[in-house]
């Protein structure tokens, strides 16, 4: 007994001194090198964001060779948790510099912590899709640098798809009752899914989110009132229902059944953010097989077109409270998010980031030919990202959507009608976010 | 024969508990020599990729930082709050006054607020002591575990008085009647109580990924909730499963090294 | 204990003096920080005082009271079933004619080494519609014949999670049940042998009496932490489907981070846990009192 006391006090003692030399390590070579002034910056996901910054990164320090400024690209998992934590303790030197904040969070981060985020006029809104421009700005000032889009297409099994008839041109600038008609048909035929959202549909807010913007309708009014029993609203859960009676549509419980049945055949067809596109091409047997159209419209709402999103992140300025690595930080978004095409270009062909900014569009990787898909498809990507509908998210579209949870599955099911499901989500969504 | 068909039953009940335990871990070592689309495909067989994905996993994440970041964190937390619960425990225990057992019923009462309470507060004053990406961060709230204070306290509760009585008789002081009397007999409380604390701080998730953000800090758990956490590309699987097994080993090795003393003393050697 | 004089009863002060300072520093005063909030509504970095607001408004609120629910489904059922297997694992693994005996331990206990995330990854995995459970039970075992939907279904993901956290804790529990079995000694079984009492009645009148204040720990601990379940959950079902698996703890995650952050809100509900779980463990600790 005594001896496993003792080597268990041995080795503690031996790693905690450690620990300390390591510890007092740290914090002397941050301190020692008080002449530079290091921003830090917070990314989401180590396939995309992070690895798309380093690269913002390195060519900035190719290009400012003595700013004196270092840069630090951080992953961090949770992420909206651990941002919220952060920003909540209000310690503003322990803020990072810049941050990555998905497009739906925005408004919410903004609102909850207005003076801990930088404005920043510097950037010109005007060279990036107009769409950007309500999620970035906040009570008429710049916050944002607009960043990739998750402008939406509809992706498809061209091979299956034209087995039975159907054809490119048929699927283009549709509607969705026709889309329901030609799917009905491949359905018949194939025996397969054909629609496939990654979660369960009564849990899925994509297609809700895609269907309702492309119609230039939020769940909220521009003034931030529910908007649930609009026209445009009712007309979009129809739309699924619709879908669903037909059985075109398929819900899978997470991601990766999803993209299980994308990889063996047994689902044709996903509607999806321009992100979808290097899971689909990451199988590469499936080279020449799928297809890329239009997203079909609502028939019943004026106005709705044939272009949405889902998706898509911008990225911010916080104020740390120490101007040097502030101004920085800004100066390091200005020049490389909104002003060097040559960097756009780079990271869409290494991340397939689809950027939100014009001027890099008239680089010729943006009109070459897609050789997975045999189609124009970023040049896709870049004329319909300008043509969706700019619509205000809101800051509370994650609560209603967890009131769509308890209620949405049972009106597709057919077990609720319209009418009641609208009421109930009202109610429900009135005590969800009742403000006392 | 009745004996037999019991201890038939016994055997089957074991093997089969026995089975469903590992299931698990077997399909995760098939999954580790399989690549990332036949893992998502539920591929059962062992497949070829095995060096591949160990190749991978080392190349690609700084696997072998965060060990070490976690090892560190694990290590410390499970020496220095055994000491201090240990200690505690045998003054609420053997020492009681009033005094006494009011703090140890708040103390016990405190087990019960949920963490998300106190992690703001807590985030807060790390930042004040300028101890933010910083190992001690975590180290340093998880010393005093109420739960380990809890156990020791349980355990100690059938210790018999006598023996401390008759040792203070022969004239030790108390620390050391702690340190030769008390502790040799609760070896296997012990043995039990640094298994749950190196546990507990080797899997610890939520506070480390509030506290530690660069990533030369970073801890297994962290790693591992990071790759998976990609929704939108495709997360390497086969890294994930190298991940989880990686993360595995040292909690099966502490196990097997602390089973002999279960094992010791059960012999009865601790009975007085 | 009340011969404990003046002297000795000082010197059981400097042994709880380390755990005090711990606790007075990251335990109380976090706390008296977060008891403001409960009286405040916080949006962000504004806060309002609404003095007991947050405790009408959770009178009202549908998720909290079915979110509640949930987590008593979970501990009605799952506690006492994983428990019960502990105790008789133990046992069985205590007895010394057992062969390879150090082996079926480690076996057993084996789950609780996975981290909470990665054991619900790989769940998710095996019971997904077309995941290696129902393969198993269609082409195998050919008791179904049509894949069951564990996780699509609000009875089945409950289920599921139910098994979840019987894996990964049931060893776990029979560790402690195997520690406080070392203090049973051996002579009392081979008395109550040769009296002639069989197997069960010795496992009735001698072990549990025996692992009694065992019991009671986990009994406590699971009550804990089984209302304050997360991660499972989250990982597994994210709550579905319909949020028939939404627990409590995830709610006050939800309110914190995935909501318009609103701390006091979720102060408060973390608060009303504290409440019943505080109730729930009073009674445990009553009812084991009583038994003697």
């Amino acid at each position: 007994m005594k001896k496993f006391t003792k080597a268990l006090l041995g080795v503690g003692v031996v790693l905690a001194s450690t620990t300390l030399l390591t510890a007092c390590g740290n914090s002397s070579s941050s301190s020692s090198k008080s002449g530079t002034t290091t921003v830090t910056i917070w990314a989401d996901d180590p396939n995309f964001t992070v690895p798309n910054m380093k690269t913002a990164v390195k060519m900035y320090n190719a290009e400012h060779k003595n700013s004196g400024v270092k840069f630090k690209v951080q992953t961090q998992g949770d992420y909206v948790t651990k941002l919220q934590t952060v920003l909540s303790a209000g310690k503003q030197s322990s803020f990072p510099n810049i941050v990555t904040i998905e497009d739906y969070n925005a408004q919410k981060m903004l609102s909850s912590y207005t003076k801990y985020f930088n404005t920043n006029s510097d950037i010109n809104l005007n060279n990036f899709s107009g769409y950007k421009k309500n999620i970035v700005t906040y009570q008429g000032k710049t916050y944002g640098v607009p960043f990739d889009s998750g402008v939406s297409a509809l992706y498809y099994r061209k091979d299956i798809f034209a087995k039975y008839g159907v054809k490119a041109k048929d699927l283009n600038n549709i509607t969705w009752d026709q889309f329901i008609k030609l799917a009905e048909k491949v359905k018949k035929g194939s025996g397969k899914e054909i629609l496939g959202t990654g979660t369960l549909l009564g849990q899925d807010p994509d297609m809700i989110r895609q269907i309702l913007q492309s119609t230039g309708n939020w769940y909220f009014t521009k003034s931030g009132k529910l908007n649930v029993n609009s026209t445009a609203f009712k007309e979009t859960i129809k739309t699924i229902k619709k879908l669903n009676d037909a059985g075109v549509i398929k819900g899978y419980s997470d991601f990766n059944s999803r993209n299980k049945a994308v990889f063996n055949g047994n689902d044709l067809a996903i509607v999806e953010g321009a992100w979808y596109l290097p899971t689909i091409k990451s199988d590469k047997n499936m080279k020449g097989k799928w297809g890329v159209a239009t997203v079909p419209r609502v028939a019943g709402v004026k106005g709705a077109v044939n272009s949405t999103n889902e998706g898509g992140s911008s990225l911010y300025a916080l104020n740390t409270g120490n101007a040097k690595a502030d101004k920085a930080a800004k100066e390091f978004l200005k020049t490389m998010y909104d002003g060097n095409s040559k960097f756009y270009a780079k990271v869409l062909k290494d991340q397939a980031a689809i950027t939100t900014y014009k001027p890099a569009k008239k680089n010729k990787e943006w009109k070459q030919t897609d050789p997975f898909v045999g189609q124009k498809v970023n040049q896709y990507f870049a004329t319909n990202m300008n043509k969706i509908p700019a619509v205000s998210y809101g800051i509370h579209s994650v609560e209603l959507e967890t009131v769509f949870q308890s209620n949405l599955g049972n009106y597709y099911s057919g077990k609720t009608s319209l009418n009641s499901t609208i009421n109930k989500i009202q109610s429900a969504y009135k005590t969800q976010v009742n403000s006392n | 024969m009745t004996s037999k068909v019991s201890s038939f039953f016994k055997y089957l009940f074991i093997i089969i508990c026995s089975f469903i335990s590992v299931f698990p871990f077997i399909w995760m070592i098939i999954g580790s020599t399989n690549s990332s689309s036949q893992i998502i495909a539920g591929k059962m067989s062992f497949g070829d990729q095995f060096m591949n994905n160990w190749h991978h996993t080392f190349a690609q994440t700084a696997v072998v930082q965060d060990f070490w970041n976690s090892l560190k964190i694990a290590v410390l937390v499970t020496v220095l709050s055994i000491i201090v619960s240990a200690l505690a425990a045998y003054g609420f225990q053997i020492y009681r006054s009033r005094g006494k057992n009011w703090i140890y019923s708040i103390f016990i009462a405190s087990m019960m607020i949920p963490f998300s309470v106190l992690m703001i507060p807590l985030y807060r004053m790390m930042t004040n002591f300028g101890l933010v990406n910083n190992a001690w961060a975590v180290v340093l709230p998880s010393i005093l575990s109420v739960f380990l204070i809890f156990f020791f306290h349980q355990s100690l509760e059938t210790f018999p008085i006598d023996t401390i009585e008759s040792a203070r008789i022969d004239g030790a002081n108390e620390l050391k009647i702690f340190w030769s009397v008390v502790l040799p007999q609760l070896r296997s409380t012990f043995a039990a109580a640094a298994i749950y604390s190196f546990m507990g701080a080797w899997n610890n998730y939520m506070w480390p990924l509030i506290v530690l953000q660069s990533d030369d800090q970073k801890t297994l758990p962290l790693l591992i909730s990071g790759l998976s956490a990609t929704t939108n590309f495709s997360i390497d699987y086969g890294i994930i499963m190298v991940l989880i097994i990686i993360s595995t080993i040292p909690i099966f090795v502490i196990f097997l090294f602390l089973q002999k003393y279960f094992v010791q003393g059960m012999t009865g050697a601790n009975k007085g | 204990m009340n011969g404990v004089n003046e002297r000795t009863n000082r010197i059981g002060w400097w042994f709880i003096g380390l755990s005090i300072i711990g606790f007075v520093v990251f335990m109380l005063y976090p706390i008296l920080n977060s008891v403001k909030l409960v009286f405040s509504s916080i949006s962000g970095d504004s806060s309002t005082f609404v003095g007991f607001g947050n405790f009408v408004r959770l009178f009202h609120d549908n998720v909290f009271w079915s979110s509640l629910g949930n987590s008593f489904l979970f501990l009605i059922v799952e506690v006492p079933i994983m428990l019960i297997f502990a105790i008789v694992l133990a046992v069985v693994l205590n007895s010394k004619k057992l062969k390879l005996r150090g082996f079926w331990r480690l076996l057993i206990f084996l789950p609780c080494v996975t981290s909470l995330v990665s054991y619900s990854v790989l769940f998710k995995m095996l019971f997904s519609s077309d995941g290696l459970i129902n393969t198993f039970l269609m082409n195998t075992l050919h008791v179904i014949s049509a894949p069951i939907p564990w996780l699509t279904d609000p009875v089945m993901a409950k289920v599921v999670i139910i098994l979840a956290l019987l894996w990964r804790w049931t060893g776990y529990n029979m560790i402690f049940f195997l520690a406080g079995l070392q203090n049973v000694s051996e002579e009392i079984y081979e008395a109550a042998e040769i009296d002639g009492a069989s197997k069960v009645q010795q496992f009735l009148h001698i072990t549990l009496p025996a692992l009694r204040p065992i019991i009671l720990f986990t009994a406590v601990q699971s009550t804990i932490s089984t209302l304050q379940l997360f991660d499972e959950p989250m990982n597994i079902t994210a709550g579905g489907p319909n949020n028939s698996s939404m627990t409590i703890a995830m709610y006050i995650y939800n309110v914190s981070f995935k909501f318009v952050p609103n701390f006091g809100y979720a102060a408060s509900l973390s608060y009303v846990v504290m409440f019943i779980i505080l109730i729930l463990s009073l009674i445990q600790m009553k009812v084991a009192k009583n038994d003697d």
